[in-house]
């Protein structure tokens, strides 16, 4: 059946929006551009959902597994113990997915943001859940 | 060169009078044009600025509904002065450093090739309220981090980048300078000290989450950028900003 994957660590964190999504490791400063196909799959491996299962067809299942392998010779998920969550309607990759690496921003991410934020002291430094 | 520093304000009484101290600092040898927009304070901030602009010359206010720092900046940036030739901002709990200006607008006046100055900070736990500084026992750090107050533009840039993103709860900062640094902007990072950075402890843990979070869209933004525009190029300064695990 093939198995499941989790997040690595802490260390990645990641964003999503307008169907695109990045990856920060905040260990090593990279960051990693995911296209829509390659979010999706993303989504649904980091649930704990099998590579193997994700695809509507078996070339598009032989592509998430191709993927997740790929993801976890970047050092972004490893394999997971957990329970499988419930099925999941199968994924129609319409396009590759893909995953391109950056390291111009590594200055940045490897160690965190200063900004801070403070509900009781006013802003700049934002109260938490605004907006 | 007339130069305008937004000060968003929200709430804060106690700390912008020090802040405004510090830029009225630089007294007559910088041609300042301080603009606090006073984002719709629910306390005694509105008579801490008409006291301000009572009290001394080159301080004017504007005063919107509460919308978040963002929008503030917003609203500073659609009330610069006709004659405002460089823009930069200062928040209302943060003090500017007393050399801050004197390099880098000299580099502005003298290489008009160059859009924006981009110099350090101080993250500090404490301030002298008398003399501006830390004190000497105060933790403290030297960065270059993203900050607004780091940097000086030239109008011509600001109207280029445009306005702030006021979905971004956060990051908005970090957003807006990624915008500035991959769009082949000229620019001269300096080893000038802009401010200091008044560092709440405590804060940081209960937040992290959203701040990595909103930060992280800060990258995907501009990476969505970058993709869809080939043009752009991200070329920024040299940051350098690990802080002691006192000031996390």
């Amino acid at each position: 059946m093939g198995m499941g994957f989790q997040v690595s660590g802490p260390d990645v964190v990641y964003e999503s929006f307008g169907g695109d999504l990045v990856v920060l490791n905040l260990a090593t400063g990279q960051y990693f551009g995911l296209n829509p196909s390659g979010a999706e799959l993303w989504t649904a491996i980091t649930e704990g959902h099998r590579p193997r299962e994700l695809g509507a067809t078996p070339e598009e299942s032989q592509m998430a597994e191709a993927f997740a392998a790929e993801l976890q010779a970047l050092g972004l998920i490893v394999p997971s113990e957990a329970a499988v969550p419930a099925t999941r309607q199968p994924i129609a990759i319409s396009e590759p997915p893909s995953i391109e690496v950056y390291d111009d921003l590594s200055d940045l991410i490897v160690a965190d943001p200063i900004h801070d934020t403070d509900a009781e002291a006013g802003w700049p430094k934002m109260p938490e859940n605004v907006g | 060169m007339k130069t305008t520093v937004i000060v968003p304000v929200y709430n804060r009484p106690d700390t912008l009078p020090l802040a405004v101290r510090s830029l009225l600092a630089h007294g007559a040898a910088v041609d300042l044009d301080i603009l606090i927009v006073d984002d719709g304070s629910t306390d005694e901030t509105p008579d801490v600025i008409a006291g301000l602009i009572a009290e001394h010359d080159g301080i004017r206010s504007v005063r919107r509904e509460n919308g978040g720092v963002a929008a503030a900046r917003n609203t500073g940036l659609a009330h610069l002065l006709p004659e405002t030739e460089i823009v930069t901002f200062l928040d209302s709990d943060d003090v500017m450093a007393a050399e801050r200006f004197d390099h880098d607008l000299v580099t502005l006046r003298d290489r008009p090739e160059i859009e924006i100055t981009y110099g350090d900070m101080v993250v500090t736990d404490r301030i002298d309220p008398d003399t501006l500084v830390p004190p000497t026992d105060a933790v403290t750090r030297r960065v270059t981090s993203v900050h607004l107050s780091c940097a000086l533009m030239r109008r011509g840039l600001v109207e280029r980048i445009g306005l702030f993103d006021e979905t971004l709860v956060q990051a908005e900062d970090t957003d807006y300078i990624l915008r500035v640094f991959e769009s082949r902007t000229r620019f001269v990072q300096t080893t000038t000290l802009s401010h200091y950075y008044l560092r709440h402890p405590g804060n940081m843990t209960k937040n992290t989450d959203a701040m990595t979070r909103y930060f992280a869209r800060a990258v995907l933004l501009s990476l969505q950028r970058r993709r869809a525009d080939a043009s752009l190029v991200l070329d920024k300064p040299s940051f350098a900003i690990e802080l002691p695990r006192e000031l996390i």
